[in-house]
């Protein structure tokens, strides 16, 4: 039998869209099994298959279609150069074409600081790179805020009586005299008055935790002090470091707040009848370093470019089925959150707690990071190659490699996290792009609508002449 | 549900109201067959037009920049541009069913006047980008555009072709409009994986909302390789195939607000 080319061309367009149908229906599949899951399905080796297949087919039907307009031709070609550009620059495709080099990872530098080693979304060490990067600088620019956008943020949750902790919470868009419903729960609130003062901000709270049940939270401010409900020992804050380096001369702790040291605070512990011991606290990742469990954390809330911390006074009226009650709440000044349990607004704690207690948690307000930029200097042998400010959008590209804003330290900002990725196929895809728009374009557009219209034709009625007929 | 007492909820209940009510009057021209109620309907469509241009003028004029940075904004843009699209479409390509134009502009804005919340945010780092404003643009206007299709496939599949005088039948019309909004459909797919690109160092991130968007471009490109094997001669068939690609992009327009289970890069939009 003679295959001509009307029957190829049917064949290969049946083929084409039962790819097409296919992977439209994955996508679909995907998109409900989340991004991760998602792009592990779609690198696996059956659907590098099922992509080599589509690569295939779109060449072959490029090397067919050529009579049938150039639009269709760069169109497909387009695709097939996106899809080939795609594979080129895969994980899989470092592996076995590129002998292994970095595909992609995470570096950080501290201000100062220089570095050459990537490493794995896990902290393990991949590979150092043939040039070092230097930090010169981090910073961040904050949108300005209006004073309705700086009021603290209400969030309403459940708090469970399971292990498995905290349950999901949500923001609530609340303004003053205004009634909203609690979420989860049959309660309305309305704030019937909202007052805030501003203090010097602190550099942080510490989080002591003395028994699992045992719980408090105390500003670092000198002279504050705080009694644990349980145990009953009493918390007393002796001295706070913005920064504590130890003097190498005097041995000392000294408050150094130059940047590159973490802070820390000192506390006086003191138990009914017994003598006061001396406590630290330090920020986790020192503690986990000294594997020990830490009774007190000291969590950083100070922020280089904010130097006020807000106290609010807010006065509620809930509600539910009928029963009112008003509530004043204010957190201890220094503290940038309060939890406030919901449980009087029923009798019979039955009621609630198939579900778990319903919380409202009080919290300063983030306001939105306008920018990240982390100002680089590429170094070859000690030579410097490249200057560069990195920011989100504006990657850093040197050697087949980019460098993107991706991370920083949120306590000290004192470090930056950057990703690496590598830049094979990058141009193919690009030429991919510019193909497929240039192909679909023409073909749509220029082909039928553009210029048929001064013959007084309708879009698409070249096209009437099917294939199949 | 949320009423938004509000100049912008005004001029957005405002806009639906005209939509509605040119709707209406075209619906009961038809139905009387006088066509000037026609003409009192584009009439009151194009007053409509003018108020949707105002409403997203005054968001930009109060967020102090482009208003696309969440589905409230981009609703307002879709609302304004269905008019201007109506016209083009009638004058160029003898395109109709212009109550359709009417029902789908009110129904857009409907999210924006009664779900949304209307909360003005600030564009975080990754928004600010050169890609931002044509990302999506294209994209909203192809959307526009393929939902005027979608009328006329579901006019090919209730009225089969008994179309008006001086408008070319409802499976051309689905095949016309398609034509016309791939390529935006293609421009910003192809500008969403170049700003991944810059942004995040990924073409793609395997995001719910970016499975979708595919599927939705392979879906319309399913109906128009269809359509190049046969023509006209399955006219419902190819309806049908067009519809499935515009549920796919309604879904892909709404999936966060569908399914805040599945949360991804696209969460703000």
């Amino acid at each position: 039998m003679r295959l001509n080319k009307k029957t190829l061309r049917l064949v290969l367009l049946w083929i084409s869209l039962f790819l097409m149908y296919r992977l439209a229906d994955y996508s679909v599949s995907a998109a409900f099994l989340g991004a991760e899951p998602a792009g592990e399905l779609f690198s696996s080796f059956a659907m590098f298959l099922f992509w080599l297949t589509f690569i295939a087919t779109l060449a072959v039907t490029v090397f067919l279609l050529p009579y049938r307009g150039l639009g269709l031709l760069t169109m497909h070609l387009g695709c097939a150069a996106t899809l080939l550009g795609g594979l080129l620059g895969s994980s899989a495709a470092h592996q076995y074409l590129y002998g292994g080099r970095i595909y992609k990872g995470y570096m950080q530098i501290g201000e100062g600081g220089a570095s050459a080693e990537v490493y794995s979304a896990e902290g393990e060490p991949i590979d150092s790179l043939d040039f070092e990067l230097v930090l010169e600088d981090f910073s961040i620019d904050r949108y300005q805020e209006d004073d309705e956008s700086l009021r603290w943020e209400l969030w309403s949750g459940l708090r469970a009586e399971e292990e498995d902790g905290e349950r999901p919470t949500v923001r609530l868009d609340w303004r003053e005299g205004q009634e909203i419903p609690v979420p989860n729960t049959d309660i309305t609130l309305e704030v019937l008055e909202y007052e805030q003062r501003e203090i010097p901000r602190p550099p942080g709270i510490i989080i002591i935790h003395s028994e699992p049940d045992d719980m408090v939270v105390l500003p670092a401010i000198v002279g504050r002090e705080v009694q644990l409900p349980n145990s009953k020992k009493t918390y007393t804050v002796r001295q706070v470091f913005r920064g504590l380096r130890i003097d190498p001369e005097t041995k000392q702790p000294v408050d150094d707040p130059s940047g590159g040291f973490r802070p820390a605070a000192v506390m006086e512990v003191a138990v009914e009848g017994e003598q006061t011991e001396v406590a630290y606290a330090f920020t986790r990742e020192l503690n986990a370093r000294m594997r020990r469990p830490a009774e007190q954390v000291f969590v950083p809330i100070n922020k280089p470019d904010m130097e006020t911390l807000a106290v609010p006074t807010i006065k509620f009226r809930f509600r539910r089925h009928g029963a009112v009650r008003e509530k004043t709440v204010s957190p201890a000044e220094g503290l940038t959150h309060d939890v406030l349990s919901l449980e009087f607004m029923y009798e019979d704690p039955r009621a609630y707690a198939a579900a778990g207690e319903p919380i409202l948690a009080i919290q300063e307000p983030t306001p939105t990071i306008k920018t990240y930029e982390s100002k680089v200097v590429v170094k070859e042998d000690d030579r410097t190659v490249k200057r560069a400010s990195i920011r989100v959008n504006h990657p850093l590209h040197h050697e087949g490699y980019h460098f993107y804003q991706t991370d920083y330290d949120h306590e000290g900002h004192t470090y930056t996290v950057l990703s690496v990725v590598s830049d094979r196929g990058m141009w193919l895809v690009y030429t991919g792009f510019v193909l497929l728009l240039f192909g679909t374009t023409w073909h749509c557009w220029f082909g039928f609508v553009v210029r048929k219209k001064g013959k007084g034709a309708t879009p698409g009625q070249e096209d009437e002449h099917a294939v199949a007929e | 549900m949320e009423i938004k007492l509000t100049v912008q909820g005004m001029l957005i209940y405002a806009t639906m109201a005209a939509y509605l009510a040119g709707f209406f009057v075209c619906v009961i021209g038809e139905i009387v067959g006088n066509r000037r109620w026609k003409s009192v309907a584009m009439l009151v469509y194009a007053l409509g037009a003018a108020l949707a241009v105002l409403s997203f003028g005054y968001r930009a004029y109060e967020v102090q920049r482009v208003p696309f940075r969440n589905l409230f904004e981009v609703m307002l843009f879709v609302g304004a541009i269905m008019f201007p699209l109506t016209i083009f479409c009638r004058r160029m390509f003898h395109i109709g069913a212009e109550a359709g134009d009417m029902f789908v502009g009110a129904i857009v804005l409907f999210p924006s006047g009664f779900v949304f919340s209307g909360e003005i945010q600030q564009l975080m780092p990754a928004l600010q980008s050169h890609f931002f404003t044509p990302h999506v643009a294209a994209y909203m206007i192809s959307y526009a555009i393929m939902a005027k299709a979608g009328v006329q496939a579901v006019l090919r599949l209730t009225k089969g072709t008994r179309h008006g005088e001086g408008v070319i039948d409802y499976e051309r019309g689905t095949y016309g409009l398609a034509l016309i909004g791939f390529p935006l459909l293609t421009l910003g797919l192809i500008l969403g994986a170049w700003w991944g690109k810059i942004a995040w160092g990924d073409w793609w991130n395997w995001d719910p909302k970016e499975m979708w968007s595919l599927a939705s471009w392979l879906m319309i490109l399913v109906y128009l390789h269809f359509r190049a094997i046969h023509g006209r001669r399955f006219p419902r068939v190819n309806s049908t195939l067009f519809l499935l690609g515009l549920v796919a992009i309604i879904i892909t327009l709404l999936w966060v607000n569908f399914s805040s289970l599945f949360s991804g890069l696209h969460s703000y939009a």
